[in-house]
């Protein structure tokens, strides 16, 4: 399938842009990826994973989705997480080490909170951004954290006393390789490291969100219910909300983690643009009413007999 | 000594090139502030493009260098096959891909935000990966000849006042035949690469393209009058500890020890070879031989 995304379009990238955050172990660093041109562009909030790659889960990781998402007209911010393996050693001690699910959801409210500032710290940005436009998406442990700003709640001590981090400010997400159900589901060798998944309450995820998943991305780790495992924030969600099965797509959905990533299985460049293109095209329709381009390429999508995915919406 | 200053980088920026069949696309990185800023031209290795080498791109970027990457033709975001006329050329495209980024160094610092006028066009450096490695050397003077010896034209650019060599491939009676097939050009001659220059190596670097060891890959440093200073990986193999990318599925040996020390001793070398600070390779030698002994050995001659 052909990709309208346009490789030719100049991106401009600023790291660190950098927020002393009171109470935060480290300043919060982010990446701004923008287009050069253009104005009142909206914002995609990208949270990292939790890969095995010394750099990958950090602000220097997911330049495939960030260059090719900003060459779309979105300005993209990645904050470097606490559970970053590039903060591992430091913040051993800390409170919430290592995965640190709360602070990671807590950074983007921080983001948005000084979005102003961070438009005035990055050449040529000021003036260009539209900050009531804001979608967030996330990767694997990231799109855990996406999960929740868009409304799913934990019981991280399994008393169903259920927490929610959802972020109003936040209008649309995009779930990649997201985690699904907890309870018996999580019966993985390594359910261990992530308690915060055992109780976990998609249906109160009411804000819209598109979950993509690999038909291919067996966690074995943490769960035998197979790659519909991903499923779940969909199939467990209140509407409205989107499901992309990406055919043959792993947990790296063809590396969307860096380029050339060791820890991309399935590396895919043209699985990489497809889901670049698709995501792109639900941020921005579920954030200006009245934009065509989900409908479309929906569209398309189901018209194309070497389809690269479905598309499933409630 | 690492400064540290925040980068902002554009890509692609897109130099007409109509002779070529593809455009020249060139990534830029600069740090957001200083002015008087050197310029370093980088040549990536077989297949790369500008996406790949941000940790050396980024890092030298933060320490006060323009940072200039080209996607040279053999990179795999092109195809540019075997059967394409253009592709046994491939290697002097390369140099001519370099020699463009110098003659255009305005046009690709304006499309940077605020930083025209920060830039001081007279202190350049070549720096490469692999075959970058020896695309940049010619521009240090390094000969270029034909399997039966018949040497290119000289290729040297007086722009060009420092080199960093990563991983550059040795003298040519060693080729492999899989070498000897696929780079004819690889018949350097060092004697007259003059202008100065680091190299820096893996002591495990196990070439494919050679029936000699690691050592191949130390020959510039012992032929080249310009080659002054060799830095050693131990253990280090041809993906010097990740230094293509973040998290590359290329890097064989990854060691970010290993990618750390190699960001501080080039940046010492490039600040004093390009004149910023006179001190900084001396003291980075000094703490070299305390902290990272371990991981490296530093020689000079």
């Amino acid at each position: 399938m052909s990709s309208s995304n346009n490789p030719a379009v100049p991106v401009l990238s600023y790291s660190p842009v950098v927020l002393p955050v009171p109470g935060r172990p480290v300043d919060l660093e982010l990446r701004v990826t923008a287009p050069v041109e253009g104005t009142g562009l909206p914002v995609i909030l990208l949270s990292h994973g939790h890969g095995r790659s010394n750099n990958l889960s950090s602000l220097n990781g997911y330049g495939p989705l960030a260059n090719a998402w900003a060459a779309q007209g979105f300005v993209v911010i990645q904050p470097t997480h606490l559970s970053s393996r590039t903060l591992s050693e430091r913040l051993a001690d800390v409170p919430g080490a290592p995965l640190f699910w709360r602070s990671r959801a807590v950074d983007m409210g921080h983001v948005l909170d000084r979005l102003d500032a961070i438009e005035k710290t990055v050449p040529l940005l000021a003036g260009r951004v539209d900050a009531a436009k804001v979608a967030v998406a996330g990767h694997s442990l990231g799109g855990f954290t996406a999960s929740l700003l868009v409304g799913a709640r934990v019981a991280e001590g399994g008393d169903g006393d259920f927490v929610s981090l959802a972020e109003p400010r936040i209008k649309a997400g995009v779930l990649l390789a997201a985690p699904g159900r907890g309870g018996d589901a999580l019966n993985g060798p390594m359910a261990g490291i992530v308690p915060f998944f055992r109780e976990v309450d998609f249906a109160a995820m009411t804000t819209p969100a598109l979950v993509v998943a690999g038909d291919k991305d067996d966690s074995r780790h943490f769960t035998d219910v197979g790659p519909e495992w991903h499923m779940d924030p969909y199939t467990l969600s209140t509407g409205p909300k989107a499901l992309l099965t990406v055919f043959g797509g792993e947990h790296g959905l063809g590396g969307i983690a860096g380029y050339d990533a060791a820890e991309t299985t399935d590396e895919n460049p043209a699985m990489v643009a497809d889901v670049v293109r698709l995501t792109g095209a639900y941020v921005r329709s579920q954030l200006s009413p009245g934009d065509d381009a989900w409908a479309v390429a929906c569209e398309a999508l189901a018209a194309d007999s070497d389809a690269f995915g479905r598309v499933e919406s409630k | 000594m690492a400064m540290s200053i925040p980068i902002v980088s554009v890509k692609p920026v897109v130099l007409a090139a109509p002779e070529r069949g593809d455009d020249l696309t060139v990534r830029v990185t600069a740090p957001v502030s200083g002015t008087g800023l050197p310029v370093v031209v980088f040549s990536h290795g077989f297949g790369g493009s500008l996406d790949k080498y941000a940790p050396l791109a980024d890092f030298w970027a933060a320490n006060g260098f323009v940072v200039l990457q080209p996607t040279h033709l053999d990179s795999r975001t092109l195809a540019v096959t075997p059967e394409d006329p253009r592709y046994r050329t491939i290697w002097r495209v390369r140099i001519d891909d370099l020699v463009r980024v110098l003659d255009e160094i305005d046009t690709l610092v304006a499309a940077v935000p605020g930083l025209a006028g920060r830039v001081d066009a007279t202190r350049i450096a070549v720096a490469g990966h692999s075959w970058g490695a020896q695309t940049a050397s010619t521009l240090l003077g390094a000969g270029v000849r034909d399997a039966s010896g018949t040497p290119e034209e000289d290729f040297a650019d007086k722009r060009v006042t420092a080199g960093v060599l990563l991983s550059l491939t040795g003298t040519g009676e060693s080729l492999t035949p899989f070498a000897a097939e696929n780079f004819p050009f690889m018949h350097p001659e060092f004697s007259s690469l003059t202008t100065p220059a680091l190299i820096v190596t893996g002591d495990n670097d196990q070439s494919l393209l050679s029936t000699r060891g690691p050592d191949w890959f130390t020959d510039a440093y012992f032929m080249s009058p310009g080659a002054q200073h060799l830095l050693t990986l131990f253990g280090g193999e041809h993906s010097l500890g990740g230094i293509v990318g973040y998290g590359s599925a290329e890097t064989t040996d990854e060691n970010p020890e290993r990618v750390a020390l190699i960001q501080r001793i080039t940046t010492a070398y490039l600040r004093t070879a390009l004149a910023v600070d006179a001190e900084s390779f001396a003291a980075a030698r000094a703490e070299m031989a305390q902290n990272a002994a371990s991981v490296g050995r530093l020689d000079s001659k």
